[in-house]
């Protein structure tokens, strides 16, 4: 039995999501909070699987809640809340940065679809580990450096596919790379199609870099730019530097998907480039990776132990597909290094200066799987 | 398996008396009116707006969220209005034959 607790100011609420979550039999709701203050009591006294958390509640918000939350007795934390969170705001992506697994709108008793989701994914971020919001927990600070080593393999684009709880380590990256970062950086973050827009906006809050929404036309890349997809789009380079959205059939059930990202990566870029897998569930972006690397490209997952949710990273490590499994952080900081490294080069092109390759200890390559088709 | 509309069902009456209960909270600070009530107002339709929501009582529910607006632009006409609204909205759930989505005024 997975055992919930809910959080949210809304009595009636509260009965509608005990109703929709207990439906199946395998889900309880062992305690419930009206607001952010009962919230860690509750948890402290029934030790949950999950908790599901409003945003918009009167005294210490839902934001406010799980930073104390994560600070104290951390738990999953799956946000369910109103409409405020759909396009116009980031409210969701920043209750992940501040530790929360993932978010949801509120489920509609005439929407099956939507309760249905809601269980799978309390089911899903069940028992998931979590861990005390400390500053020193496998994050290296920014200041650490890794040396980058001269003479190595180039990269001239980074490519990063990210799942459930993905949105904090996506933001770890983005926020330490420097506005001179000399490449672009694409990626594709699973969130419901309604949120994309959110989730540009927010990282666009934290980067001096340029966010853009690639849509259906060809877009010429330059270094430097954050390339995300369109409105439920495949993300496909159809040769170097210019890169298009697609609405293709969804692969292997995603659109965007990652793997559809990764695979034309490594079809236009080959070794001359970076895959990352962050944090994550399911498998989406680890058969692309593998394509990646099969070309020589450099392709790093977030260590499992850091990530919010590592099965992803994990079975990317556990396969061959990466390399290498390093905290975002640290990731970020590979990224700086070897750029600073190409840029400190004046008389060669940068596509041949520097490496991150180099600068970690690498797992031998195996014969990664070609896997599906493409689009 | 629980049917939808034995779902709205089980829950119309709870609905019912948490919104009269939040829209008479909202007529009276909107009645009294400095910006900080109005806030109160917002945040009152917002909760109100997002259970019409979940129980697919679509007038309501946009109705409220068109007055959260309102009251958050401080616009007084318009949400007098839109508070006037939301009351025949809810008398028409209490009378069980409307306000499901795809009827929606507002």
């Amino acid at each position: 039995m997975i055992r919930v607790v809910t959080v949210d100011d809304s009595s009636l609420s509260r009965m509608i999501l005990k109703k929709v979550l207990e439906a199946d039999g395998d889900i309880e709701i062992v305690g419930t909070a009206s607001n952010g203050f009962e919230a860690v009591p509750r948890i402290q006294e029934h030790k949950p699987d999950v908790v599901t958390m409003d945003i918009d509640m009167p005294g210490p918000n839902g934001l406010e809640t799980i930073e104390r939350i994560m600070h104290t007795c951390p738990v999953p934390i799956l946000v369910v809340t109103g409409e405020r969170l759909g396009p116009e705001t980031d409210l969701g992506f920043r209750a992940v940065q501040l530790g929360a697994l993932d978010f949801m709108s509120k489920p509609s008793i005439a929407d099956e679809g939507s309760m249905v989701r809601l269980r799978a994914q309390v089911r899903a971020l069940a028992g998931t580990p979590v861990f005390l919001h400390t500053e020193d927990r496998e994050s290296p600070s920014k200041a650490e450096r890794v040396p980058s080593l001269p003479d190595a393999p180039p990269f001239s684009i980074v490519a990063i596919a990210s799942g459930t709880g993905g949105p904090k380590s996506v933001a770890t990256i983005l926020s330490s790379l420097p506005p001179n970062f000399g490449a672009p950086i694409v990626i594709v973050q699973q969130v419901p199609d309604r949120f994309s827009n959110a989730f540009a906006k927010y990282l666009q809050s934290l980067t001096p870099l340029k966010v853009t929404t690639v849509d259906a036309m060809p877009h010429d890349c330059v270094p430097g730019e954050v390339l995300l997809p369109g409105s439920d789009a495949h993300v496909y380079f159809p040769r170097r530097g210019v890169v298009v959205g697609i609405h293709g059939d969804p692969y292997a059930g995603q659109r965007p998907s990652s793997t559809v990202l990764l695979r034309s990566i490594a079809e236009t870029y080959g070794a001359d480039s970076v895959g990352i897998l962050l944090s994550g569930t399911g498998d989406d972006g680890i058969e692309g990776l593998a394509a990646m690397r099969s070309t020589g490209a450099l392709t790093l997952a977030e260590s499992p132990s850091s990530a919010a949710i590592g099965d992803a990273p994990a079975a990317a490590v556990k396969c061959g597909a990466a390399s290498r499994a390093l905290p975002a952080q640290m990731i970020a900081n590979c990224l700086v290094s070897a750029m600073a490294a190409m840029n400190s080069k004046t008389t060669a092109p940068p596509s041949h200066d520097a490496s991150i390759a180099s600068v970690i200890d690498p797992i031998p390559t195996m014969a990664a799987p070609r896997g599906r088709g493409g689009l | 398996m629980v049917s939808f509309m034995e779902l709205q069902e089980s829950f119309r009456a709870p609905f019912l008396q948490l919104a009269w209960q939040r829209h008479g909270r909202i007529a009276d600070l909107v009645g009294r009116g400095d910006a900080a009530e109005l806030r109160s107002a917002a945040s009152e339709l917002h909760c109100l707006s997002g259970e019409a929501s979940m129980l697919d009582f679509g007038v309501v529910a946009d109705l409220a969220r068109h007055a959260e607006e309102a009251a958050r632009q401080g616009d007084r006409p318009r949400l007098s209005k839109l508070i006037a609204d939301l009351h025949t909205a809810i008398e028409a759930v209490q009378a069980g034959g409307q306000a499901t989505a795809g009827e929606t005024g507002g």
